[in-house]
């Protein structure tokens, strides 16, 4: 596996010559081991399974990204454009052990992006919490939200789940002025709750975010809180969480106009000392 | 004579099983009691739904919604949007409904919807109502609820809402921008500039 890493490595930093973009073996080799990595340029999605991790069940992560090792299978899920959105099937991820432990390598080159871009359609993106603190998960998924959402000039929605991980929705139906989400909203073990689901697994979601591409909003309305924003906040405590294009973070409590208009600015994900 | 007595009895089980059925839905349809009787108004409702309907759309169906705000003894505001789910009905009312163009429109009264939980709500949709609404306009929605027992899926949306000023019952101002159907606009009505 670690020489499949290498591998990779070689061939990303040949890719990075071509773009211009840097990428160290050195950094990805660190990235191998789990370690904390740099956000610049290359993030590692997924983390060991060597049954440390009292969290996680191997079967359980669905990581996507670059299918180092493996036969490439597992394209099955994903929602394909045209599919129709309300079938759940279309959506289910590849549980495959295969799929652990990949690298992704992602910066703004649009060469880098491409290469991603149906992977990105049409298959949602886990970043599991590991052994990364919950803040830092989520900045890690908004920043690669940020990139995806700058290349596509679309929308970009994730969900936080309780147990720390992102989920990345595919954006395949998402638009410039739309995001397509998903949750299962069930009873569960006593509890009702909006849940992800993968096949026959449950996670409850915490709360939800999504990117506002979008300009032209005026004074009155300055972050463009639309009515699905509202109807969709209260599934979740009332709160609307919105990331701009430029890394600033909102959190919008809906239960009353003055808290729903006025921008209540939280901070900037790409700044050290955010956190919300 | 035996063939005409089971023709007549055949001719005359259709048309009352018919009118069974027009009865049944006349009964179902909800609040449609009013017709539109401006011609802008309804002018800007069938551009409006060419609008939604010629962009990219991938849910089955999508309705235009008319928000209605006295600013004035004599302006008024209709702000159209799309509809684009069930659950629409659920949280923005009451409303009512007109036919425009062939088509239902909603008409909502912003005075009757408020910020905040939906439980406080002064008025609340029966499950009922929204089921026999869902099964009527979005058709697929209700049969994934009754094949799965539940719903999943829902949309950010942030169209463009088209927002209409009205002074004595003809269009003073027309402008696009997205938001929500509350937003106020900064304009000028009898030569004073504000936010309407």
């Amino acid at each position: 596996m670690r020489r499949l890493i290498l591998l990779s490595a070689i061939l990303f930093q040949f890719l990075s010559m071509l773009t211009g973009e840097k990428v160290t073996v050195g950094t990805l080799h660190m990235m191998a081991q789990n370690q904390t990595c740099e956000l610049d340029d290359i993030v590692v999605i997924g983390h060991q399974t060597d049954g440390d991790d009292d969290d996680y069940d191997p079967d359980d992560l669905w990581n996507e990204g670059m299918n180092i090792g493996s036969d490439g299978s597992g394209e099955n899920s994903g929602g394909n454009e045209g599919t129709n959105w309300y079938d759940e099937s279309s959506y289910n991820q590849d549980t495959s052990s295969n799929w652990i432990n990949e690298i992704e390598i992602y910066n703004e080159s649009d060469s880098i992006q491409m290469m991603q871009n149906d992977r990105r359609r049409l298959h949602d993106l886990v970043v599991p919490k590991g052994n990364r603190t919950t803040m830092e998960t989520r900045k890690l998924a908004m920043k690669f939200m940020v990139i995806r959402s700058r290349y596509t000039n679309k929308e970009v929605a994730a969900a936080f789940l309780e147990n720390g991980d992102v989920v990345i929705y595919h954006d395949s139906e998402s638009t410039y002025g739309s995001s397509f989400f998903y949750y299962s909203s069930e009873t569960k073990n006593g509890e009702y709750k909006e849940y992800y689901k993968n096949g026959n697994k449950y996670y409850p979601i915490k709360t939800y975010v999504h990117t506002h591409p979008h300009t032209g909003c005026d004074n009155y309305n300055s972050l463009c809180i639309s009515a699905e924003d509202i109807k969709n906040a209260n599934r979740f405590n009332g709160e609307i969480n919105i990331l701009l294009l430029d890394g600033s973070f909102y959190r919008q409590d809906t239960e009353s106009s003055e808290s729903t208009y006025i921008p209540n600015y939280r901070g900037n994900i790409y700044d050290n000392t955010f956190s919300y | 004579m035996k063939t005409k007595v089971i023709i007549i009895t055949a001719i005359l089980l259709a048309s009352v099983s018919t009118l069974i059925q027009c009865k049944e839905d006349v009964r179902n349809i909800p609040y449609r009691y009013v017709q539109l009787d401006n011609p802008e108004l309804e002018s800007e409702i069938l551009d409006y739904r060419a609008r939604i309907k010629s962009g990219k759309i991938w849910m089955d169906s999508i309705y235009v919604e008319v928000s209605m705000r006295t600013i004035s003894d004599s302006v008024r505001r209709y702000v159209l949007s799309p509809i684009i789910d069930y659950n629409h009905f659920k949280y923005f009312g009451p409303f009512f409904i007109c036919n425009v163009g062939g088509e239902d429109v909603f008409f909502l009264a912003t005075a009757g919807w408020s910020f905040g939980k939906k439980e406080n709500s002064l008025f609340r949709l029966s499950d009922d109502n929204l089921w026999a609404l869902t099964k009527r306009y979005f058709p697929k929605r209700y049969h994934e609820k009754i094949s799965k027992g539940y719903i999943s899926n829902s949309i950010n949306n942030h169209p463009e809402l088209c927002f209409l000023t009205f002074l004595n019952d003809s269009l003073i101002d027309k402008r696009y921008k997205r938001g929500f159907f509350l937003d106020y606009i900064m304009m000028t009505i009898d030569g004073k500039e504000d936010l309407y």
